[in-house]
């Protein structure tokens, strides 16, 4: 089924917002992961794994998953399709790693927030509590890979893309 | 994702290419395969190399206390929260408490 130009523009724009949304909302995870990480103070740190959790749960998850969503969506539902080009299907695999990777380490960012958030956690246990930059920044440059990706099209048909090609002509 | 499609008049370089490498991928995709087969073999040793203490059980703390997967030398020594100085803890000694 193809979209029509209108229902088209509302899906691109609503793909294109939630995805930037995305990559903003993983830079804000990113900053606070740092500042969780090398930071001195208890109630800086405290509060940074706190916010870490809750973005990742109301701001990260839910914007990733609509970004994965719309973005199937607007492939099936153009021309493009999600199996022609070789672009969509990397962004495809690429997002969808990067939601896995994800919805796997939200316990552990929620496990962390709640240690944190703790009061018997001492000063001590705090400051050992580790990081997630490691997942944050690769999955930040992932969603870079992704966006650049998407706004340059590389050219390039898989396959299927070049059967169905021949197929209608 | 884009607003112009394959068939579109403005998004010529989509179509089958006049020559002959429609037959392969293009390069810039075999670069990106290539790519991707490292860092997946990088991931890979680096999960072996750490015995399974990667994975999501690697971050939560032990029921007995938090996990030390970071020591405190290793911790810089100056704080990114720009609070000043750090709070003392709760068992150190307070700076004018005599002998």
């Amino acid at each position: 089924m193809t979209m029509g130009p209108p229902l088209r523009r509302l899906a691109l724009a609503t793909h294109v917002t939630v995805s930037g949304g995305w990559i903003g909302a993983v830079i804000a995870y990113l900053v606070l992961d740092v500042v969780a990480t090398a930071g001195r103070t208890p109630g800086t740190i405290r509060a940074a794994y706190i916010a870490m959790s809750l973005i990742a749960s109301w701001a990260i998850v839910p914007l990733a998953l609509a970004s994965l969503a719309t973005g199937i969506g607007m492939a099936l539902g153009t021309p493009w399709g999600l199996w022609r080009h070789y672009w969509i299907v990397i962004s495809l695999v690429l997002t969808s790693i990067a939601v896995v990777v994800l919805l796997l380490e939200l316990p552990v960012i929620t496990s962390l927030a709640q240690t944190a958030a703790d009061p018997g956690t001492s000063v001590q246990d705090l400051r050992s509590l580790p990081g997630t930059w490691v997942h944050s920044a690769g999955g930040l440059l992932i969603l870079v890979v992704v966006n650049t990706l998407n706004v340059y099209k590389p050219r390039g048909l898989t396959r299927y893309g070049r059967k169905r090609t021949r197929d209608q002509r | 994702m884009s607003e112009e499609h394959p068939a579109g008049a403005r998004q010529t370089h989509d179509r089958l290419p006049a020559g002959g490498d429609d037959a392969h991928a293009p390069r810039w995709v075999r670069v990106f395969g290539i790519v991707g087969i490292a860092v997946a073999v990088a991931v890979v040793l680096i999960l072996f190399a750490g015995q399974g203490q990667h994975g999501p059980g690697r971050h939560v703390p032990a029921s007995d206390g938090p996990s030390v997967e970071r020591p405190e030398q290793d911790r810089p020594g100056h704080g990114l929260d720009q609070g000043g100085p750090a709070a003392p803890e709760p068992h150190s000694r307070p700076s004018g408490a005599r002998e």
